[in-house]
């Protein structure tokens, strides 16, 4: 069959996502290859895909199929970690397959050379939310998504997408404070 | 409105998310409440310290990777088609399948006998024997592109591709067809990779052309107003690879200015 878009047209409207695609990677991932090549992948992944978008929203389009390909790596990372927790407990209890495994994140603070102390802990604590918080969070704080199109993205009722959003930036707040224990001072 | 409720409405009117007698509502209860207002205050605070993070951006070599990927990928894009009806044709051998076959077939050839792979290849083996492989012996694109100057009438793109693994070794001037056509030179390992670089105005329509003519691989693809046919002696994936590389470096699309768009948002 005809593909009904051409890849003239993937270049225009795909393409110029590259960040965007690698930040929510990066914040889902962490600062590792696999964010690389989770980007990588949904690029190919949205070539062939391509016909199928809808013409509206080309950011959030790409988006969605990075946070699936960035989900179902975390959902291998996390098998993976079960599998060598269990090796760990029947063998050597140094830990270290384990958290392998898990999300190194903060090397990505010192990565972008933050110089404000305030904006590198503010960094961390968004790094520190669950998952689910940062998706939500990051789409709409960092790639201007509406409530509507998060919730196409992570596939949420809207109202899901409001109450997420709302918990992500208590515990932000939370976290954030806690740190730096400057709550009063509002200024930037 | 009570406060409870106010608080869980502060985040969507900071998104511009509500509704009018919802907003109406809340700014109600706002102008009576300071303490709701002090949390709304914060709130802004936060989302504005959020968004003067510094934005992090993908390293050049994912620009160029994923670059190179879609070029490939929009490569077989194109070439399917044809697959597709020629299948038909040898299996069913339909009229229709012919009719339409016959009819992209002459769409899908190229116009001018100048631009057939086997032109191309004759040249390429010329060049192997008659041992004038290079009339300018240079691997500095700024002394291999001016030496084209009087010789060919256009000005051929040049690239040097010494750090993808294919150093430029130098160029010449081919007769093809009836146009004096520039050949640059690349080494790869042992063997020798001639591209030729021709002006065309037919866009970037026209499809990769790839395949293997007498033992030797060829890929032509069209890109910034130029026709670009590679041969070598080289394996098919070695010349695809060189292809890949070399469309990487010609286009590498600008990361968008992301903190520009942003102010329309504020």
């Amino acid at each position: 069959m005809y593909r009904k878009r051409s890849p003239r047209e993937f270049e225009k409207t795909m393409l110029p996502h590259i960040d965007a695609a690698y930040r929510l990677a990066m914040w889902l991932l962490g600062h590792s290859p696999d964010a690389e090549d989770a980007v990588q992948d949904s690029f190919v992944r949205a070539f062939r895909a391509f016909d199928g978008w809808k013409g509206v929203n080309a950011k959030g389009w790409l988006l969605k199929i990075v946070r699936n390909t960035c989900m179902t790596q975390l959902g291998k990372r996390s098998r993976n970690a079960n599998v060598i927790h269990l090796d760990t407990v029947s063998g050597d209890h140094d830990g270290i397959g384990f958290s392998d495994a898990c999300v190194d994140k903060m090397p990505l603070a010192e990565d972008v050379l933050i110089a404000a102390d305030r904006q590198a802990r503010l960094w961390a604590a968004v790094n520190s939310l669950p998952t689910d918080s940062i998706i939500v969070l990051i789409l709409r704080e960092f790639e201007d998504q509406s409530y509507k199109q998060i919730s196409e993205i992570v596939g949420i009722p809207i109202g899901t997408v409001m109450s997420r959003l709302s918990r992500a930036r208590q515990q932000l707040r939370a976290r954030f404070l806690a740190q730096g224990k400057e709550g009063k001072n509002h200024e930037m | 409105m009570k406060c409870e409720k106010a608080l869980g409405l502060l985040g969507p009117r900071l998104d511009g998310e509500l509704s009018v007698n919802r907003e109406r509502s809340l700014e109600e209860h706002l102008s009576s409440c300071a303490e709701c207002r002090h949390s709304l205050a914060e709130l802004a605070d936060l989302r504005d310290a959020l968004r003067m993070l510094p934005r992090i951006s993908a390293p050049e070599r994912l620009h160029q990777k994923i670059y190179a990927g879609f070029q490939a990928e929009a490569a077989r894009a194109r070439v399917h088609p044809i697959r597709h009806l020629l299948h038909p044709l040898v299996t069913h051998a339909g009229a229709l399948a012919i009719g339409v076959a016959l009819a992209l077939g002459i769409m899908f050839l190229p116009k001018t006998t100048d631009g057939r792979p086997e032109s191309f290849l004759a040249a390429h083996v010329a060049s192997l024997k008659n041992e004038q492989l290079t009339q300018i012996l240079a691997s500095d694109t700024h002394k291999v592109r001016p030496w084209f100057e009087g010789r060919v009438d256009y000005a051929p793109i040049v690239v040097d591709l010494v750090d993808d693994g294919y150093p430029l070794v130098g160029g010449r001037v081919d007769l093809i067809g009836r146009q004096k056509t520039a050949a640059l030179v690349y080494k790869w390992n042992a063997h020798v990779i001639n591209l030729f670089v021709t002006p065309t105005d037919e866009g970037e329509k026209f499809p990769v052309t790839e395949g293997t003519e007498k033992g030797f691989n060829y890929i032509g693809w069209r890109a910034r107003g130029f026709r670009f046919f590679a041969i070598t002696g080289a394996s098919g994936n070695s010349l695809r690879a060189f292809s890949q590389a070399l469309q990487a470096r010609l286009h590498i699309p600008k990361p968008p200015a992301s903190s520009a768009k942003r102010m329309k948002y504020q």
